[in-house]
């Protein structure tokens, strides 16, 4: 981590326009603590922002259409930001046995195909990714144009039991920060954060915690990991508020509504991301804010709402497709629903990544 | 020592003592009970001002210093492509908890089956085809998908007889899989 540091500040000192301009938006930033009086609004909504489900190796080609798409959609006009999730596989490690928080050694499956199943890929080559997506956006159309804020979110999952453990949650919140930092170097507008499909069907809530603590505990102030799995709590409207050791998904799983609190908003770093792909998700996670209120004297606020409708119109087999949500629904119905002040920055659709046979191999 | 050294040092010092009151408010924040969603409020309004403030920046120096930073990572050599069927393997596919799979040929085409359950419905037994694309053996694109209707838990496959898979689920009973059709049907 220190040797990190060290070679950034060498080339902080290289570029001494571009040291002035992050700290001038540094002492801004001191200045606006003012608006800390003011409630946060829901912006007004635009068009859907898109997340994929990334494959490896995927042809540069299709990373770069995408890219350019999510800059110059229509979408691009709001005033809110742009949320792009790049979802990548189950959290393990290189090799099991695996405790460090090596960038090189711990990483997810990567949705690449290996004989059947999908094959490690380390934070290194997912951080490479993401930097190939930054450019493609940063410099679609050719030269820059200012164009709203982007949050790039790289995700992860619980899906192995077993594969998930609190030194790949801490080699995660590495990578995050180092992207994050390259991403505000070189351009403002920037901004990358760590994502946790956590599912309360795959790995046990003691494994998922650790997971989750390792990314939140290394974070530093104002870093956020967005949470957007189901929470399998029940999905009853008719239901009373959710107890604390109510369970939530299946059995053994060990998931309470307080479970799904502290991995969705209790940690310091997390913030909810809703998956509200139907009516049943919108009335869990409704009721979990309700809980966090109850319970811990805070409305929970969203940072985006998250919807499917791309995965399930390419690529159907997921339960959730029925009955669901189009983005602008789900944005405008956890907007309606939720107490508070919900914040609800924006929204963005989750689908797979477009393959074309074109281009380069990332 | 040159005025445009001592300037630099001057403003550098000055920035360095307001972006620490900046980090130290924003820790205030943090640690103080209930903050937390102004914390976030005061992120974005940041980053806001930052967006705003942001200048044109080159295409070509985006690219420069991009690729400055990427890991030196060797290129990627998938393992010999095998047949049959294989446990202990999970899906590049969201919403399966796997329980084993069959690869093979289908019409010329590279293919992976899943068998398991939907992750979100424990008992909902579901089948998921990925087609593997030829140039790289790697990416995949899902083919085609089957359900069990009556919901009595997680699908595993037996055996195959291409292009028949042997299918039996949780509670005991025993399918057939047709590759071609898609189509899961009790034996």
């Amino acid at each position: 981590m220190s040797q990190r540091r060290e070679g950034d500040a060498r080339t902080i000192g290289g570029d001494v326009r571009r040291f002035l301009l992050l700290a001038l938006v540094l002492v801004s930033a001191q200045a606006s603590l003012t608006y800390l009086a003011t409630p946060a609004n829901a912006y007004t909504l635009g068009h859907a922002n898109r997340s994929f489900y990334v494959y490896q190796p995927m042809p540069l080609a299709a990373l770069q259409a995408q890219a350019c798409a999510v800059k110059t959609g229509s979408q691009s006009t709001r005033s809110a930001g742009q949320y792009v999730i790049l979802q990548f596989g189950a959290a393990r490690a290189a090799n099991t046995g695996v405790t460090a928080a090596s960038t090189a050694e711990q990483g997810a499956t990567g949705y690449r195909k290996v004989n059947g199943s999908s094959a490690f890929m380390s934070y290194q080559e997912m951080a490479n990714i993401a930097v190939n997506f930054l450019e493609d956006w940063l410099t679609c159309g050719g030269n820059y144009d200012r164009v709203p804020k982007l949050h790039l979110i790289i995700g992860v999952s619980n899906d192995i039991p077993n594969g998930v453990s609190r030194a790949n949650g801490q080699a995660l919140q590495e990578i995050i920060q180092r992207l994050d930092f390259i991403g505000t170097l070189i351009d403002q507008t920037v901004f990358v954060e760590g994502g946790f499909d956590f599912e309360v069907g795959y790995a046990p809530y003691s494994q998922t915690l650790a997971e989750a603590q390792g990314f939140s505990d290394a974070a530093q102030t104002g870093d956020i990991y967005n949470y957007y799995g189901n929470n399998g709590c029940a999905s009853s409207t008719s239901l009373p508020a959710y107890t604390a050791t109510q369970p939530c998904g299946p059995t053994g799983g060990g998931y309470t509504t307080e479970g799904i609190y502290t991995l969705a908003y209790g940690l310091r770093a997390a913030y909810p991301l809703p998956q509200v792909y139907n009516q049943s998700n919108l009335t869990q996670w409704t009721k979990i804010q309700q809980y966090s209120y109850t319970a811990h004297g805070l409305y929970m606020t969203f940072i985006a709402s998250l919807s499917e409708n791309d995965g399930c119109e390419n690529g159907t087999y997921d339960s959730t497709c029925a009955g669901r949500f189009s983005p602008d629904d789900t944005w405008s119905r956890l907007s309606s629903a939720v107490a508070g002040d919900p914040y609800i920055d924006g929204e963005t659709d989750i689908g797979p990544l477009p393959y074309v046979a074109a281009g380069g191999v990332i | 020592m040159k005025l445009k050294n001592k300037v630099f040092i001057t403003t550098a010092l000055g920035l360095l003592l307001a972006t620490a009151g900046t980090g130290l408010a924003l820790t205030s924040l943090a640690s103080s009970n209930g903050d937390k969603n102004q914390l976030l409020n005061a992120r974005e309004a940041a980053r806001d001002l930052a967006t705003a403030q942001a200048p044109a920046r080159d295409a070509n120096e985006i690219r420069k210093l991009l690729d400055s930073y990427k890991y030196p990572i060797p290129e990627y050599s998938p393992p010999p492509w095998t047949t049959g069927l294989f446990e202990g393997v999970d899906a590049p596919v969201h919403g399966l908890k796997v329980t084993n799979a069959w690869q093979g040929v289908l019409s010329g085409v590279k293919v992976t089956a899943y068998a398991g359950v939907d992750s979100e419905d424990l008992k909902t037994g579901r089948i998921v085809i990925i087609s593997i694309d030829a140039p790289h053996e790697l990416a995949t694109l899902v083919e085609g998908y089957a359900v069990d209707p009556e919901a009595l838990g997680a699908l595993r496959f037996l055996s195959s007889d291409q292009p028949i898979l042997r299918v039996a689920r949780a509670d005991g009973a025993t399918f057939t899989f047709d590759l071609s059709t898609r189509t899961l049907t009790r034996s």
